[in-house]
Formats: structure tokens, sequence, C-alpha cells
């Protein structure tokens, strides 16, 4: 027996990274059968694979915001932390903690003939001065609901308030590359280095002023990134290598929630929710300081085709979204 | 953030209440068992099918809280009973980890360590006598040898009287025996 007993004792005991993967099944099982949804829904940036929802292999994953899904894992982190940890000491320090948190969700990964369903809300400043100068007169919002083909083959729905439209999306971007889908990243590399050199060379294509471009491109993959997370933690670290990285510790994503941002020194800021550090989405400001635009996702959902809606109007030709 | 140090300190029976009438609390229950659970399950199946044991255990476990025993204040038994069934529906990848040490000498969750060759030449025999074992009494002897459970907390774990326990351990135990000429 006591052979029997030290065989395989050697067998660490799982830590918390280990473990988050199946911690956010069990939370996304909860959230679910706390809705009585069938299928399982993710918050963005924290998809989680659930029980009574999510199988392998199934057609349609269902992902959405709840504030109920960010209430379960603050406690579950409070309880098993019960002093919360200090506030981040840098940018750096807290996109480590991002990246952690992104590295623990599952990727979704679709399929080249699925549809990545998306509902975001955009927040614009509107400004007096024509070069938006100065303190915006005011904010204007608008929901953005789109349904995008994994491999942009497909067409692509948008609503926009009541207007449904429907386009196709260039197989092209504006440089004349071919852009990078959906489908595209489950090819990226999520090592650091080779990522870095992935990105160097995407940058380097970019049509934007030389300092600008490698800024771009990783918020463009940080955006896509919502259905490869895993990606996006190693996108973090990139952001991390920037120089002049800063720490906003007062932020608010265009859905009103409060975050912590980490600003680049090209204005971007990144949103974080202030104890999970989850990323909620970014703002955009002024030479001014003052935010101009910000954009936060609601919901990321895989579906095998477009749904059957009304279209208003049809986009003749191609945009290069 | 709520501090929650009441339900940290809390016994499992009390946190399984109180996440009835606010479900997020079970991931506390997670937190405090699912790291030695882990490292069960991926003694009897291997890290890949772990997250899954472990994953599917606490989803059976928090659709069925609603029936835990509010007497039993340690909550190990019944989730290792819950494993155990998740594990049972696996048999045949129990088997082949098994099989798969009993020819190569490596487990897939154990890192290598400086005296390989003594723990193989123990390890590997009593992989090839755990094959030959019945699945009720595997589940009974490993409760005891890897989860450390009492017998009392086994016969609760599986449902079964603590003399059932006792003879499955036994027949377990002699099976080994008489696999190995002695243990």
């Amino acid at each position: 027996m006591d052979d029997l007993k030290t065989m395989w004792a050697e067998v660490p005991v799982a830590d918390r990274q280990d473990l988050a993967p199946a911690r956010a099944r069990l939370l996304n099982g909860m959230h679910g059968a706390r809705h009585g949804r069938a299928g399982v829904r993710r918050e963005e940036a924290g998809t989680r694979h659930g029980e009574a929802g999510v199988r392998r292999g199934r057609a349609s994953v269902r992902f959405a915001v709840a504030g109920g899904l960010a209430a379960a894992l603050a406690v579950g982190f409070v309880v098993v932390q019960v002093v919360a940890d200090p506030a981040p000491a840098s940018a750096q320090d807290l996109l480590a903690r991002a990246a952690r948190t992104a590295a623990a969700e599952p990727d979704l990964n679709p399929r080249a003939d699925q549809v990545v369903h998306t509902v975001a809300r955009d927040r614009s400043a509107i400004f007096a001065a024509p070069d938006a100068s100065g303190e915006p007169v005011r904010m204007q919002d608008e929901v953005r609901e789109a349904w995008s083909p994994a491999d942009s083959s497909g067409a692509f729905m948008l609503r926009q308030g009541d207007q449904i439209t429907l386009m196709k999306l260039c197989s092209e971007s504006f440089d004349r590359k071919r852009r990078t889908t959906y489908a595209d990243l489950a090819s990226w590399p999520t090592d650091v280095a080779s990522l870095r050199e992935r990105v160097r060379q995407a940058a380097a294509a970019h049509p934007a002023e030389p300092h600008l471009r490698m800024s771009y491109t990783l918020q463009n993959l940080i955006d896509k990134s919502v259905v490869r997370p895993s990606l996006r933690a190693s996108l973090f670290a990139l952001i991390s290598e920037m120089e002049g990285v800063t720490v906003k510790p007062s932020m608010t994503d265009a859905l009103g929630r409060a975050g912590v941002g980490v600003r680049t020194a090209e204005g971007t800021t990144l949103i974080f929710e202030p104890e999970t550090y989850r990323y909620l989405g970014y703002a955009e400001e002024n030479r001014n300081g003052h935010v101009i635009a910000s954009h936060a996702l609601e919901t990321v959902e895989l579906l095998d085709r477009l749904p059957k809606e009304k279209v208003t109007f049809t986009e003749p030709g191609c945009i290069p979204a | 953030m709520t501090i929650t140090r009441e339900v940290d300190q809390s016994d499992d029976a009390t946190l399984i209440q109180e996440s009835l009438r606010d479900p997020e609390l079970f991931a506390a229950l997670f937190d405090r068992h699912a790291p030695l659970l882990h490292r069960y399950a991926v003694r009897r199946l291997g890290p890949d099918a772990a997250e899954d044991v472990v994953a599917d255990t606490f989803l059976a476990a928090f659709k069925h809280r609603d029936r835990y025993d509010r007497s039993r204040p340690d909550a190990r038994p019944w989730l290792y009973g819950i494993a155990s069934n998740v594990i049972g529906k696996r048999k045949r990848s129990e088997l082949n980890l098994y099989q798969a040490y009993v020819r190569s000498g490596v487990h897939p969750g154990v890192p290598p360590v400086e005296d390989g060759v003594n723990t193989l030449a123990v390890n590997r025999p009593l992989a090839a006598a755990l094959l030959k074992l019945k699945r009720a009494d595997r589940d009974v002897l490993l409760l005891v040898a890897w989860a450390e459970l009492t017998y009392e907390e086994v016969a609760r774990a599986l449902d079964i009287p603590v003399g059932t326990v006792r003879s499955r351990l036994n027949r377990a135990r002699t099976k080994i025996r008489e696999t190995l000429g002695d243990v």
C-alpha cells in the first residue's frame, strides 16, 4: 500500500494557471445555468466552455457580456486571494496581468466557413473645432453589430441603428495586401519572439507614418483577436515592450464601465477591468488629452451562417474593413 | 471588490448552501478543492484528460448542489464520488494510460526524477497490477491511496456501505499481491 501511495506522487499539485480552463468552464456553466440558456455565451475576452453549452465540435458557440460572470470572476478571485493584489506597479506589470487573464481563456478558432458576430459600442466626441481640438461639445454613442465571414469570402452584414447593410469585404486591405482574417489568426504564433517578428513584417507594410505602424498593427490585431485570446495575451506582451507606455489609473470604456488603462505614446489607451485585468476595449485621445473615441465590445459569438434579417441596403463593391 | 473572508473560512456545506442563493460563490469550492482533485485525475488519466475531469466534476456538482447533504461539512467525498463517475466514463483512457506506462515507463504527468530506474522498478509492476483490477475495486483502492479518503469517506463518495469498502479494498490488495507476488 505504501508503494501504491507513492506511485506517481511526483505529479505536481495544479496551480491557478493549470486550473484556469476548467475554472472558466465552471464559471460559464454556472452563468449559463443561471440564465437558463442551452448555449454558453462568453463574456468578451473571457471565453468559458460550459457543461450545458459548448461541446467540442458544436456548430454554434455563443458568447456574451454579462455582469454576473464578471462578478463570478471577482468573487472567485477574492476567495482564492482573500487579500487583493496590490495595484500594478507599472504598465508592464498591468499588461502582464492582462496577458495572464487572456491566456487563461480558451480560443474560439472559427472555421473558415463560420461567421463572427460582434456587438460593440462606439462612443465618439463631437467637437466644435474642425480639427477636433479643445474640449468636446458632446459624446455620441453608436451600437455596431456586425456579422463578418471568418475568412472574408462571404457577405458582411452590419446593423447600425435601424439600418442593416449587406456588403462584401475586400480580399485585400487598403495597402493591397491580403487582409488578415479571423480565420487566419489561428496560424499566428503565440510565442512572443516569433510573434514580434510576424508583427514587424506586417507593420512594415502598413501605409501609416513609420512611427505609428507598429502601434496601429498591434491595435488591429488586438481587436481581431477576440476570437483568439491566447494570441491577444502575447500581443499585450509586445505592447509592454513599446517605449512610453504608461498606466492610466482611471478610465471609462464606451459602455461606461470603470477600468484601468495602458496608454501608448501614440495616444491609444487599452482599457482593462480593474480587478481581473480582462480587456474591455480602447480609447483614443486628442493632443489635449481629451478622449475623442472609445470602443467596447459587448458580444462575440460564432455562427454557422448569417441570420435572416431584412437588409435595408446592399453596398456595391467591397469595403476594406 | 467584496472581501469574502467569511465565505473563505466557511465549511464546504455552508458554501454550497450559500451558493444556492448566490451561485457565483460555488467558484470558491472549486478554488478550495480543484488543485488536489486535478492531481488525482492526472494520476489516474494523465494531464490531458484531467482538465476535463475537473471541469465536468465541478459542473455536475454545481448542477446537483441542491442535493448536497448539509450535515457534511467536508465536500471532498461528494466531489471525489462525482469524479469517480466521470473517470469511470473514461475507463478506456485509464487503462490505456497504465498500459502505455507499463510499455514505456513514462507517465505523462510525472516530471523526470533522478532515481527513475528505481521508481520504474516499483511502479511498472503496480501499473500492471492496477490494470487487472475491476473498476469498482480500483476506485476504492485509489480513493484511499491517492485521494487519502478514509473508509467512511469512500463509502460516502461511492454511496456504498463501509463494509463494501473494506471488502473491495481487501479484494484489490489480494489481487495486487497475486500479481506482484508481494506488495
